[in-house]
């Protein structure tokens, strides 16, 4: 199976690499194969591409790399729609969003993390509640306050 | 779109596992109690609709900031 990707190469898909969403992915709900691609020379990214549309794809980060203290509760209702039988089959990504494609501006979505059962390839956008997490965080707070500082003429760049 | 008037302390049932009781009500909010399924989510709306709209807008990012993304990742490393 081929499947074209955003950046307009062909990909071959192999079956095993094809991660299950049975919901979707809020605003994508009919899309429910995904593959997770590492963005090669970037570590900490990833295309979460759609199979089946090839004109979507998300890019999505290891939160723990820019945001070390980030944790949750994973809802036992998810544990049991995920059938989550370990801690370490869990797999966890971010979707990120970048404004205008301003990069400084890059923020990832922490709110609504990307869980994977990598043992069953399944998975799931959860949305957490009870959280002070929100749909938008700063991945690069410092470049944000430099480029901030320079728009309003004090030329100092302190970080 | 089914309207129905309830009462304080009245429920609606949907289907036979989830019951959703009116407990109490002030001015214009009201404290409703849901009891559902464990396996069910419950959200309040507005929390779905900010990522299925902030899902919107991360479709939109572009292979081609990726090259911008590298160099600002690399700054920030040396920092």
């Amino acid at each position: 199976m081929q499947v074209k990707t955003t950046n307009s190469s062909n990909l071959i898909v192999e079956q095993e690499n094809i991660i299950a969403f049975p919901t979707g992915i809020p605003g994508f709900e009919e899309l429910k194969r995904f593959m997770l691609l590492p963005e090669e020379d970037m570590d900490a990214f990833y295309w979460l591409q759609s199979v089946d549309e090839p004109a979507v794809a998300f890019l999505a980060t290891n939160p723990f790399i820019f945001f070390p203290g980030y944790s949750f509760d994973l809802p036992d209702e998810e544990i049991k729609n995920l059938d989550i039988q370990n801690p370490e089959e869990i797999l966890v990504v971010n979707i990120i969003s970048i404004p205008r494609n301003r990069v400084t501006e890059t923020t990832a979505n922490l709110v609504g993390p990307i869980v994977i059962n990598t043992r069953l390839k399944q998975a799931k956008q959860v949305i957490l509640t009870g959280t002070s997490y929100s749909t938008k965080h700063l991945l690069f707070t410092g470049a944000a306050k430099k480029e901030t500082s320079v728009a309003q003429g004090k030329g100092e760049t302190k970080c | 779109m089914l309207i129905l008037t309830r009462k304080k302390n009245e429920s609606i049932m949907l289907g036979e596992e989830i019951k959703i009781t009116v407990l109490d009500i002030r001015g214009d909010s009201i404290k409703i109690g849901i009891e559902a399924p464990k396996e069910l989510t419950v959200l309040r709306s507005e929390l779905y609709q900010a990522v299925r709209e902030e899902n919107t807008r991360a479709a939109l990012v572009k292979q081609s900031v990726l090259e911008q993304l590298r160099k600002l990742q690399e700054m920030n490393k040396g920092q």
